[in-house]
């Protein structure tokens, strides 16, 4: 007897250690992913110290470079360990990765005086900082922040001229050409003169401005003299305290969701593709919430119970199978060569042959991601229908309501929470699809927002950036393991928040909507 | 000693086979109705007085709440049910193929087995018929809601809480709110399908209290399993058998001097 219960105990506890083992791998998988983005996403944020580096080269010539330590045990190799540096120069596209085996480093010294510097090209560079000139003659150096704002308020002033007054003036003397004003006519004499004062004040202006000179030293010993007007700022991480450098942590964080990407894509933000995911998704939702669930309603309510419906719904749950390439391959073929282009011969033929609706673009990429996203739609929604009670139907038909008004106003309010599921689930698989939007709008660079101030507002035939995308193509920049997958942790880490935020909204619209209709649970 | 009251109250010496045409609220001719190719009633004709309680009992599967159904065309919603003969309310045949059937559910109410109040505040389920139909001014259908729940006893408990949910009531509360939502119609005929069959004894006695009322404004029809409530509520009785109307007279009668031999064997307990 107690033989027997005990080896019942075993057999019922073999599944429940079993199942809880799994689930504590399954958590601890998805920690371990949510560390890595957060540990390498923020990596890409903390300013690390800048070293001067002194090491022998492989023909044991002593060299010494500017650079930041990435990793003290990038490769170890025969039990030698190869030390990962990052160096960032003066007319370089983007950071240098140095590999230096561990016997060839002679000192690491974190000088205060190097200056890490961002230029206005979006070009950066590590050096030492060696003093401020004016025509020539130092200033002192601690005057350096106020005067760097100085000089970045008079370089916005000067382009507010060139694009302001002076664009129009342009645009007015082009519109005397056009015209044939005489080019002794008063009007035209004047508008010359007044452009030929502008463009000497101009000239005057930048040339005071560019007497403000940073003196660097590189680490080839070599020095330089750079224009201040070019220097976007700067830091020098070494002079910083602990609460600076979390200050610096902070603004390179509002840096990365707010700014424009730099450098292809390894440096700046990627406001643009939060931006541009945001918006694509919420159209998607837009798009695919009435499709499915009015598909979903013919389906469970309207549609005779033969083969032709079940068919019709084993063709739906099929078709969320259907490898995501192959919606953007159909959204390509048909949306964008397709449909778009008879819209564009019907409606903006004076445009072409450049496209308008007939190229990728936002609206298109919405679009096929609704077409991929629509199944989950419709079994969570035919799933929500379900799950209302028909006696609550036979009760409104009771009432004198119609089909439709039974519909409308007891069936559908009840599926609500389904559909919120549905739409949850859409949201998810829509942010983190990459493929598809590759082939129907989704670019690595844009240079515009799909959504600004500029009529009609929503730009739908504008194509836009992606954090999935951004991510795919940082993944690339493997010349640039350091900076460039740096960046693409943290675009990791800003989708995931992106794909939290989106769902928290909609489970708690979702929670709302069960408290409303709590009947479900337990309700005949 | 309850059940001789109730027999005082409800005699008003009708006679079924001498009813005038103004003292019939439904008339049924030849109702033959097949799911499929299954029979389920059999060339049924009876004819239901006004403002009398009228019950129909019988086995389960009998076809009584099939037969009920068939009073407000709700077996329409049933695929493959087909209804041959006629039904006549206010001499209308309701089986015309020009009879508008959201019109015929407002004049003939249905109350259920469970109470299924929808998930929405009491106010809210008690307008529910009137909004459908288009009725929007606040006034009128504050009157509608006062006036149906004083007629199920249901306005004392719930005046204070009418934009509460629905289901926060108890069930045999819940049964009285969806008499009333029928009533708020005001429909000429209510069908109650065995509507205390989920409740306990102290709500039954309620609804049955509230079922003798109503027949002074409605004609009610109801189905029963309990032969016990048919006797006390019900004026006249119909007894159904595997589809048959069997024996269809007042209520005493029916009781206490069966006509039929499977009336008398039900009644006794001996079959069913």
């Amino acid at each position: 007897m107690f033989k027997r219960r005990f080896f019942a105990r075993q057999k019922d506890g073999l599944p429940i250690v079993g199942g809880a083992a799994l689930v504590a791998i399954i958590l601890l998988l998805l920690c371990g992913m949510v560390g890595i983005m957060l540990v390498k996403g923020m990596q890409h944020f903390w300013p690390n110290p800048l070293y001067q580096v002194s090491y022998v080269d492989e023909q044991d010539q002593p060299q010494q470079m500017f650079a930041t330590l990435l990793s003290r045990d990038f490769i170890t190799t025969r039990g030698q360990k190869r030390w990962l540096f990052n160096q960032a120069k003066l007319y370089q596209f983007s950071d240098q990765q140095h590999l230096l085996r561990q016997e060839q480093i002679i000192t690491l010294l974190a000088l205060p005086d190097l200056i890490d510097v961002q230029l206005r090209s979006g070009n950066r560079l590590f050096a030492r900082l060696n003093g401020l000139t004016f025509a020539g003659k130092a200033v002192d150096i601690n005057r350096l922040p106020n005067v760097l704002q100085d000089v970045s308020v008079e370089v916005a002033a000067i382009s507010a001229i060139e694009q302001g007054r002076l664009a129009a003036i342009h645009q007015l003397l082009a519109e005397y050409d056009r015209r044939g004003v005489e080019v002794d006519a008063p009007a035209r004499v004047k508008l010359e003169d007044e452009f030929a004062a502008l463009m000497a004040e101009l000239k005057s202006r930048r040339s005071q401005m560019a007497q403000f000179e940073l003196q660097l030293l590189f680490d080839s010993g070599q020095s330089y003299a750079l224009p201040l007007w070019e220097v976007e700022k700067y830091q020098q991480i070494n002079q910083q305290t602990a609460v600076q450098r979390f200050a610096t942590f902070l603004s390179n964080i509002w840096e990365f969701v707010s700014d424009t990407p730099k450098r292809a894509n390894s440096a700046g933000g990627v406001f643009p593709a939060l931006f541009g995911t945001v918006v694509m998704v919420l159209l998607m939702t837009l798009i695919v919430t009435p499709l499915g669930v009015m598909a979903a309603i013919y389906l469970n309510e309207y549609a005779p119970e033969n083969s032709l419906t079940s068919l019709i719904r084993i063709g739906v749950n099929n078709l969320a199978g259907v490898p995501s390439i192959v919606y953007g391959v159909f959204g390509l073929g048909f949306f964008v060569y397709q449909v778009g282009g008879n819209i564009d011969k019907l409606f903006f033929s004076e445009h072409l042959p450049a496209p308008t609706f007939g190229a990728p673009g936002i609206f298109w990429a919405s679009l096929t991601m609704a077409m991929l996203t629509l199944p989950v739609v419709i079994v969570a929604t035919e799933e929500g229908l379900r799950r209302v009670p028909n006696s609550l139907r036979q009760g409104s038909y009771a009432l004198g309501a119609t089909q439709f008004e039974t519909l409308w106003r007891t069936v559908i309010p009840m599926a609500s929470p389904g559909i919120m599921t549905g739409v949850i689930l859409a949201i998810a698989r829509g942010a983190g699809e990459v493929a598809p939007l590759l082939l129907v709008g989704a670019v690595k660079f844009a240079p515009t927002l799909p959504l600004d101030g500029e009529f009609p507002y929503l730009h739908l035939d504008r194509q836009f950036m992606h954090l999935g995308v951004l991510i795919y193509d940082g993944a690339f920049h493997s010349n640039s393991i350091g900076h460039g997958s740096s960046m693409m942790f943290a675009s990791c880490l800003l989708l995931l928040l992106v794909v939290m935020t989106l769902n928290i909204i909609a489970v708690m619209v979702r929670s709302r909507l069960r408290r409303q209709y709590q009947a479900m649970a337990g309700h005949w | 000693m309850h059940m001789f009251e109730y027999f005082d109250l409800s005699r008003q010496g009708l006679d079924l086979d001498s009813l005038s045409q103004e003292q019939v609220a439904i008339d049924v001719r030849d109702l033959t109705l097949t799911f499929g190719n299954k029979r389920a009633l059999h060339h049924i004709n009876m004819q239901v007085p006004k403002r009398h309680v009228t019950a129909l009992i019988g086995p389960s599967g009998c076809g009584k709440s099939t037969l009920l159904s068939c009073f407000n065309r709700l077996n329409d919603l049933v695929p493959n049910c087909v209804v041959a003969g006629e039904v006549h309310i206010n001499g209308r045949n309701i089986y015309h193929r020009k009879e508008e059937v959201a019109l015929l559910r407002r004049q003939v109410g249905m109350v259920f087995q469970k109470p299924n109040p929808f998930p929405m505040s009491i106010y809210e389920n008690l307008v529910y018929g009137l909004k459908i139909q288009g009725i929007k001014d606040r006034r009128t259908l504050d009157n509608a809601v006062e006036q149906s729940l004083r007629d199920v006893a249901l306005w004392r408990e719930v005046k204070d809480r009418l934009f509460e949910s629905a289901l926060t009531l108890s069930g045999g509360q819940q049964q009285r709110l969806v008499i009333a939502r029928a009533i708020a119609l005001q429909p000429e005929i209510l069908l109650l399908d065995e509507p205390t069959s989920a409740l306990d004894p102290i709500s039954t006695l309620t609804i049955e209290e509230l079922i003798t009322q109503l027949k002074e404004k409605y004609t009610v029809l109801i189905v029963t399993h309990n032969m016990q409530q048919a006797a006390r509520v019900s004026d006249f009785t119909a007894f159904l058998h595997q589809g048959h109307l069997i024996e269809y007279s007042d209520t005493d009668r029916l009781f206490t001097r069966p006509k039929e031999q499977q009336t008398e064997e039900y009644i006794t307990g001996r079959y069913g």
